[in-house]
Protein backbone atom coordinates (compact mmCIF):
# COMPACT_ATOMS: atom_id res chain seq x y z
CA UNK A 1 0.00 0.00 0.00
CA UNK A 2 2.02 2.71 -1.15
CA UNK A 3 1.04 6.71 -0.50
CA UNK A 4 0.00 6.96 -4.17
CA UNK A 5 -2.45 4.06 -4.03
CA UNK A 6 -4.41 5.50 -1.21
CA UNK A 7 -4.38 9.23 -2.70
CA UNK A 8 -5.79 7.28 -5.78
CA UNK A 9 -8.66 5.76 -3.73
CA UNK A 10 -9.44 8.78 -1.82
CA UNK A 11 -9.26 10.82 -5.63
CA UNK A 12 -12.16 7.91 -6.83
CA UNK A 13 -14.27 7.67 -3.92
CA UNK A 14 -15.04 12.00 -4.39
CA UNK A 15 -15.42 11.55 -7.78
CA UNK A 16 -18.02 8.65 -7.09
CA UNK A 17 -19.31 10.83 -4.30
CA UNK A 18 -19.44 13.48 -6.76
CA UNK A 19 -21.01 11.67 -9.00
CA UNK A 20 -23.89 10.84 -7.06
CA UNK A 21 -25.03 14.04 -5.97
CA UNK A 22 -24.83 15.61 -9.03
CA UNK A 23 -27.17 12.71 -10.61
CA UNK A 24 -29.68 13.49 -7.21
CA UNK A 25 -29.47 17.45 -7.76
CA UNK A 26 -30.03 16.99 -11.66
CA UNK A 27 -33.10 14.57 -11.69
CA UNK A 28 -34.54 16.68 -8.91
CA UNK A 29 -38.43 17.06 -8.92
CA UNK A 30 -39.69 20.44 -8.41
CA UNK A 31 -40.76 20.30 -5.23
CA UNK A 32 -41.84 23.94 -4.84
CA UNK A 33 -42.75 24.46 -0.50
CA UNK A 34 -44.98 27.14 -0.63
CA UNK A 35 -45.87 26.62 2.67
CA UNK A 36 -42.84 27.70 4.40
CA UNK A 37 -40.95 29.75 1.50
CA UNK A 38 -41.36 33.25 2.99
CA UNK A 39 -43.50 36.11 1.25
CA UNK A 40 -42.10 39.57 -0.04
CA UNK A 41 -45.41 41.25 -0.89
CA UNK A 42 -48.30 41.20 1.17
CA UNK A 43 -51.01 42.88 -1.18
CA UNK A 44 -54.33 43.34 -2.16
CA UNK A 45 -55.28 42.64 -5.68
CA UNK A 46 -56.27 46.67 -6.32
CA UNK A 47 -52.72 47.09 -5.52
CA UNK A 48 -50.87 44.43 -7.70
CA UNK A 49 -52.93 45.62 -10.91
CA UNK A 50 -52.61 49.23 -10.31
CA UNK A 51 -48.51 48.47 -10.45
CA UNK A 52 -48.87 47.18 -13.34
CA UNK A 53 -51.07 49.68 -15.13
CA UNK A 54 -48.55 52.10 -13.99
CA UNK A 55 -45.71 50.47 -15.13
CA UNK A 56 -45.69 46.98 -16.40
CA UNK A 57 -42.17 46.94 -16.90
CA UNK A 58 -40.72 48.33 -13.35
CA UNK A 59 -43.32 46.09 -12.24
CA UNK A 60 -42.16 42.60 -13.79
CA UNK A 61 -38.68 43.11 -12.48
CA UNK A 62 -40.00 44.25 -9.09
CA UNK A 63 -41.91 41.08 -8.72
CA UNK A 64 -40.12 38.50 -10.83
CA UNK A 65 -40.19 34.97 -8.88
CA UNK A 66 -41.41 36.54 -5.75
CA UNK A 67 -43.90 34.94 -3.59
CA UNK A 68 -46.37 37.38 -2.81
CA UNK A 69 -49.59 37.44 -0.55
CA UNK A 70 -52.82 38.50 -1.72
CA UNK A 71 -55.79 39.59 -0.47
CA UNK A 72 -59.05 39.77 -2.89
CA UNK A 73 -62.41 38.79 -3.53
CA UNK A 74 -63.24 34.88 -5.52
CA UNK A 75 -64.56 36.02 -9.25
CA UNK A 76 -64.36 32.55 -11.10
CA UNK A 77 -63.45 29.21 -10.20
CA UNK A 78 -62.52 27.25 -12.53
CA UNK A 79 -60.97 23.09 -13.15
CA UNK A 80 -60.27 23.35 -17.21
CA UNK A 81 -57.26 21.09 -18.37
CA UNK A 82 -57.07 19.69 -14.88
CA UNK A 83 -56.14 22.80 -13.64
CA UNK A 84 -57.30 24.15 -10.47
CA UNK A 85 -57.83 27.84 -10.90
CA UNK A 86 -58.88 30.71 -8.73
CA UNK A 87 -59.43 33.89 -10.75
CA UNK A 88 -59.75 37.04 -8.20
CA UNK A 89 -61.96 40.18 -9.41
CA UNK A 90 -59.57 43.16 -10.27
CA UNK A 91 -60.68 45.88 -12.00
CA UNK A 92 -63.28 45.66 -15.36
CA UNK A 93 -60.34 44.17 -17.94
CA UNK A 94 -57.94 42.39 -15.61
CA UNK A 95 -58.23 40.02 -12.82
CA UNK A 96 -55.53 38.08 -10.90
CA UNK A 97 -55.23 34.01 -12.09
CA UNK A 98 -54.02 31.90 -9.33
CA UNK A 99 -53.04 28.40 -10.34
CA UNK A 100 -53.11 25.54 -7.78
CA UNK A 101 -51.28 22.20 -6.86
CA UNK A 102 -54.00 19.44 -6.75
CA UNK A 103 -53.43 19.11 -2.95
CA UNK A 104 -56.50 21.74 -2.11
CA UNK A 105 -59.11 20.29 -4.53
CA UNK A 106 -61.82 19.85 -1.53
CA UNK A 107 -61.03 23.86 -0.07
CA UNK A 108 -61.16 25.24 -3.91
CA UNK A 109 -64.41 23.78 -4.77
CA UNK A 110 -65.99 25.04 -1.53
CA UNK A 111 -65.25 28.82 -2.57
CA UNK A 112 -68.33 30.98 -3.37
CA UNK A 113 -68.43 33.64 -5.84
CA UNK A 114 -67.04 37.59 -3.81
CA UNK A 115 -65.72 35.30 -0.52
CA UNK A 116 -63.03 37.39 0.57
CA UNK A 117 -59.69 35.19 0.16
CA UNK A 118 -55.95 35.27 1.35
CA UNK A 119 -54.08 33.17 -1.79
CA UNK A 120 -50.14 32.68 -1.19
CA UNK A 121 -48.18 32.12 -4.45
CA UNK A 122 -45.11 32.58 -6.93
CA UNK A 123 -45.53 35.64 -8.82
CA UNK A 124 -45.15 34.82 -13.12
CA UNK A 125 -45.81 37.62 -15.23
CA UNK A 126 -48.75 39.68 -16.41
CA UNK A 127 -50.59 39.43 -19.90
CA UNK A 128 -54.57 40.42 -19.56
CA UNK A 129 -54.70 39.07 -15.65
CA UNK A 130 -51.63 38.68 -13.36
CA UNK A 131 -50.35 35.21 -13.28
CA UNK A 132 -49.76 33.06 -10.15
CA UNK A 133 -48.72 30.02 -10.29
CA UNK A 134 -48.02 27.22 -6.88
CA UNK A 135 -50.66 28.75 -4.86
CA UNK A 136 -51.79 28.27 -1.38
CA UNK A 137 -55.12 29.37 -0.28
CA UNK A 138 -54.61 30.53 3.12
CA UNK A 139 -57.92 30.88 4.95
CA UNK A 140 -60.53 28.56 3.78
CA UNK A 141 -62.97 29.61 5.64
CA UNK A 142 -62.99 33.03 6.38
CA UNK A 143 -65.98 35.10 5.23
CA UNK A 144 -65.93 38.72 5.18
CA UNK B 1 -86.01 71.35 -35.23
CA UNK B 2 -85.35 70.62 -31.82
CA UNK B 3 -88.02 68.34 -31.31
CA UNK B 4 -86.96 66.33 -34.22
CA UNK B 5 -83.47 66.34 -32.46
CA UNK B 6 -84.82 65.07 -29.58
CA UNK B 7 -86.21 62.29 -31.25
CA UNK B 8 -83.06 61.63 -33.22
CA UNK B 9 -80.52 61.73 -30.55
CA UNK B 10 -81.89 58.81 -28.88
CA UNK B 11 -82.05 56.68 -32.24
CA UNK B 12 -78.24 57.71 -32.81
CA UNK B 13 -77.53 56.87 -29.23
CA UNK B 14 -79.17 53.22 -29.75
CA UNK B 15 -77.01 52.51 -32.91
CA UNK B 16 -74.02 53.59 -30.99
CA UNK B 17 -74.41 50.75 -28.36
CA UNK B 18 -76.24 48.30 -30.81
CA UNK B 19 -72.72 48.65 -33.19
CA UNK B 20 -70.65 48.25 -29.72
CA UNK B 21 -72.78 44.97 -28.67
CA UNK B 22 -71.84 43.68 -31.98
CA UNK B 23 -68.41 43.96 -32.27
CA UNK B 24 -68.49 42.53 -28.73
CA UNK B 25 -70.30 39.28 -29.87
CA UNK B 26 -67.46 38.90 -32.44
CA UNK B 27 -65.30 38.06 -29.55
CA UNK B 28 -64.14 35.54 -28.12
CA UNK B 29 -61.41 34.97 -25.22
CA UNK B 30 -59.37 32.17 -23.72
CA UNK B 31 -57.35 33.20 -20.29
CA UNK B 32 -56.36 29.25 -19.46
CA UNK B 33 -55.27 28.16 -22.72
CA UNK B 34 -53.13 25.46 -22.42
CA UNK B 35 -50.42 24.81 -24.25
CA UNK B 36 -47.30 21.76 -24.33
CA UNK B 37 -44.10 21.65 -25.92
CA UNK B 38 -42.26 18.42 -25.99
CA UNK B 39 -38.14 17.77 -26.62
CA UNK B 40 -37.56 13.87 -27.75
CA UNK B 41 -33.80 12.75 -27.67
CA UNK B 42 -32.48 9.36 -27.08
CA UNK B 43 -31.02 11.01 -23.89
CA UNK B 44 -33.89 12.53 -22.41
CA UNK B 45 -37.45 13.72 -22.72
CA UNK B 46 -38.74 16.62 -21.47
CA UNK B 47 -42.26 18.34 -21.70
CA UNK B 48 -43.10 21.45 -20.26
CA UNK B 49 -46.71 22.49 -20.21
CA UNK B 50 -48.58 26.25 -19.38
CA UNK B 51 -52.41 26.64 -18.56
CA UNK B 52 -52.42 30.31 -18.43
CA UNK B 53 -52.09 31.23 -21.93
CA UNK B 54 -54.20 34.20 -23.02
CA UNK B 55 -55.97 33.94 -26.75
CA UNK B 56 -58.29 36.64 -28.08
CA UNK B 57 -60.59 35.58 -31.33
CA UNK B 58 -62.06 37.88 -33.75
CA UNK B 59 -64.60 35.83 -35.70
CA UNK B 60 -65.46 38.29 -38.35
CA UNK B 61 -61.95 39.31 -39.15
CA UNK B 62 -60.95 35.73 -38.86
CA UNK B 63 -57.81 37.04 -36.25
CA UNK B 64 -56.44 34.89 -33.85
CA UNK B 65 -53.72 36.45 -30.82
CA UNK B 66 -52.28 34.86 -29.34
CA UNK B 67 -49.61 35.55 -25.61
CA UNK B 68 -47.51 33.82 -22.95
CA UNK B 69 -45.79 33.79 -20.16
CA UNK B 70 -42.28 31.99 -20.94
CA UNK B 71 -41.73 31.65 -16.86
CA UNK B 72 -45.29 30.08 -16.54
CA UNK B 73 -44.24 26.88 -18.10
CA UNK B 74 -43.99 24.15 -15.58
CA UNK B 75 -41.38 21.79 -15.85
CA UNK B 76 -41.01 18.13 -14.09
CA UNK B 77 -37.57 19.31 -12.90
CA UNK B 78 -36.24 22.53 -11.38
CA UNK B 79 -32.94 22.57 -13.76
CA UNK B 80 -34.85 22.21 -16.56
CA UNK B 81 -36.75 25.01 -15.63
CA UNK B 82 -33.89 27.01 -14.45
CA UNK B 83 -31.96 26.53 -18.30
CA UNK B 84 -34.93 26.85 -20.49
CA UNK B 85 -35.86 30.60 -18.62
CA UNK B 86 -31.94 31.51 -17.92
CA UNK B 87 -29.76 30.33 -20.47
CA UNK B 88 -32.29 29.51 -23.66
CA UNK B 89 -35.19 31.94 -23.52
CA UNK B 90 -33.53 34.16 -21.20
CA UNK B 91 -36.58 35.11 -19.67
CA UNK B 92 -35.42 38.14 -18.41
CA UNK B 93 -34.96 39.73 -21.99
CA UNK B 94 -38.31 37.93 -23.19
CA UNK B 95 -40.61 37.38 -20.85
CA UNK B 96 -43.46 36.86 -23.45
CA UNK B 97 -43.90 34.59 -26.41
CA UNK B 98 -46.78 35.37 -28.88
CA UNK B 99 -48.72 34.84 -32.22
CA UNK B 100 -50.75 36.77 -34.55
CA UNK B 101 -52.53 35.36 -37.26
CA UNK B 102 -55.38 35.20 -39.69
CA UNK B 103 -57.71 31.95 -39.86
CA UNK B 104 -58.24 30.90 -44.19
CA UNK B 105 -61.12 30.81 -45.15
CA UNK B 106 -62.71 30.13 -41.76
CA UNK B 107 -66.84 29.84 -42.25
CA UNK B 108 -68.69 31.17 -38.80
CA UNK B 109 -71.61 29.39 -40.33
CA UNK B 110 -70.17 25.99 -40.35
CA UNK B 111 -71.41 24.13 -37.34
CA UNK B 112 -69.13 21.15 -35.94
CA UNK B 113 -65.64 21.01 -36.72
CA UNK B 114 -63.88 22.84 -39.08
CA UNK B 115 -59.75 22.11 -40.30
CA UNK B 116 -58.34 25.62 -41.23
CA UNK B 117 -54.35 26.89 -41.59
CA UNK B 118 -53.99 29.50 -39.73
CA UNK B 119 -50.97 31.82 -40.99
CA UNK B 120 -48.95 34.42 -38.66
CA UNK B 121 -46.31 35.49 -37.28
CA UNK B 122 -44.71 33.55 -34.06
CA UNK B 123 -42.42 35.73 -31.95
CA UNK B 124 -40.23 33.72 -29.44
CA UNK B 125 -36.89 34.96 -27.73
CA UNK B 126 -37.70 38.23 -29.49
CA UNK B 127 -37.13 36.36 -32.80
CA UNK B 128 -40.34 36.50 -35.35
CA UNK B 129 -40.88 33.83 -37.98
CA UNK B 130 -43.77 33.35 -39.99
CA UNK B 131 -45.69 29.87 -39.67
CA UNK B 132 -48.60 27.95 -41.15
CA UNK B 133 -49.84 26.38 -38.27
CA UNK B 134 -52.88 23.24 -38.95
CA UNK B 135 -55.76 23.84 -36.07
CA UNK B 136 -58.84 22.31 -36.22
CA UNK B 137 -61.75 24.94 -35.13
CA UNK B 138 -64.73 23.65 -33.07
CA UNK B 139 -67.98 25.27 -32.77
CA UNK B 140 -69.33 24.35 -29.69
CA UNK B 141 -73.14 25.80 -29.19
CA UNK B 142 -71.11 29.38 -30.16
CA UNK B 143 -68.71 28.99 -28.58
CA UNK B 144 -65.16 27.81 -30.36
CA UNK B 145 -62.55 25.30 -29.21
CA UNK B 146 -59.35 25.66 -31.24
CA UNK B 147 -56.39 22.81 -30.79
CA UNK B 148 -53.45 21.45 -33.25
CA UNK B 149 -49.78 21.06 -33.21
CA UNK B 150 -47.14 22.02 -35.20
CA UNK B 151 -42.68 22.28 -34.74
CA UNK B 152 -40.70 24.75 -34.13
CA UNK B 153 -36.40 24.86 -34.98
CA UNK B 154 -34.46 25.52 -31.99
CA UNK B 155 -32.06 27.74 -34.26
CA UNK B 156 -34.97 29.81 -36.04
CA UNK B 157 -35.02 31.53 -32.77
CA UNK B 158 -31.60 32.18 -32.11
CA UNK B 159 -31.38 29.61 -29.17
CA UNK B 160 -28.28 28.79 -28.26
CA UNK B 161 -28.03 25.39 -26.50
CA UNK B 162 -24.13 24.59 -25.02
CA UNK B 163 -22.47 21.93 -27.16
CA UNK B 164 -22.19 19.78 -23.99
CA UNK B 165 -26.47 19.80 -23.44
CA UNK B 166 -27.07 19.26 -27.27
CA UNK B 167 -27.74 15.91 -26.99
CA UNK B 168 -30.25 16.36 -24.72
CA UNK B 169 -32.14 18.93 -26.10
CA UNK B 170 -34.07 18.06 -29.46
CA UNK B 171 -33.03 20.28 -32.81
CA UNK B 172 -36.61 20.23 -33.54
CA UNK B 173 -39.47 20.58 -30.70
CA UNK B 174 -42.75 19.94 -31.40
CA UNK B 175 -45.66 22.04 -29.70
CA UNK B 176 -49.41 20.93 -28.92
CA UNK B 177 -52.44 23.67 -28.58
CA UNK B 178 -55.42 24.22 -27.10
CA UNK B 179 -57.87 26.98 -26.37
CA UNK B 180 -61.27 27.22 -25.23
CA UNK B 181 -63.09 30.60 -26.12
CA UNK B 182 -65.62 32.36 -24.15
CA UNK B 183 -67.40 35.27 -24.87
CA UNK B 184 -65.55 38.48 -24.57
CA UNK B 185 -67.16 40.61 -22.32
CA UNK B 186 -64.91 43.49 -20.14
Amino acid sequence: MTKKKIFLFIFISFLFIFGVYCYFKISKETVINIKSASISYNLYTDDLIADFRDNEKSANEKFAGKIVKIKGKVKEVSFLNNTNTVILLGDESSGIICDFNQKQTKEIKALTKNQTVIIKGIYKGFLKDVVLLNCLLMNDKTNE
Amino acid sequence: MIKRMNKLVPIFFLFISFADFETKQNQFIARQGQITFFSYTSVENIEAKNNQVLSILDINKQEIAISMLMRAFVFKKDLMYEHFNESYIESDLYPKASFEGKIIGFKTSTKGIQTRIIRGNLTIHGITKEIDIKSTIENVGGNYIILGEFDVFVNDFQIKIPPILSSNIAKMISIQFKFQYQPYEE
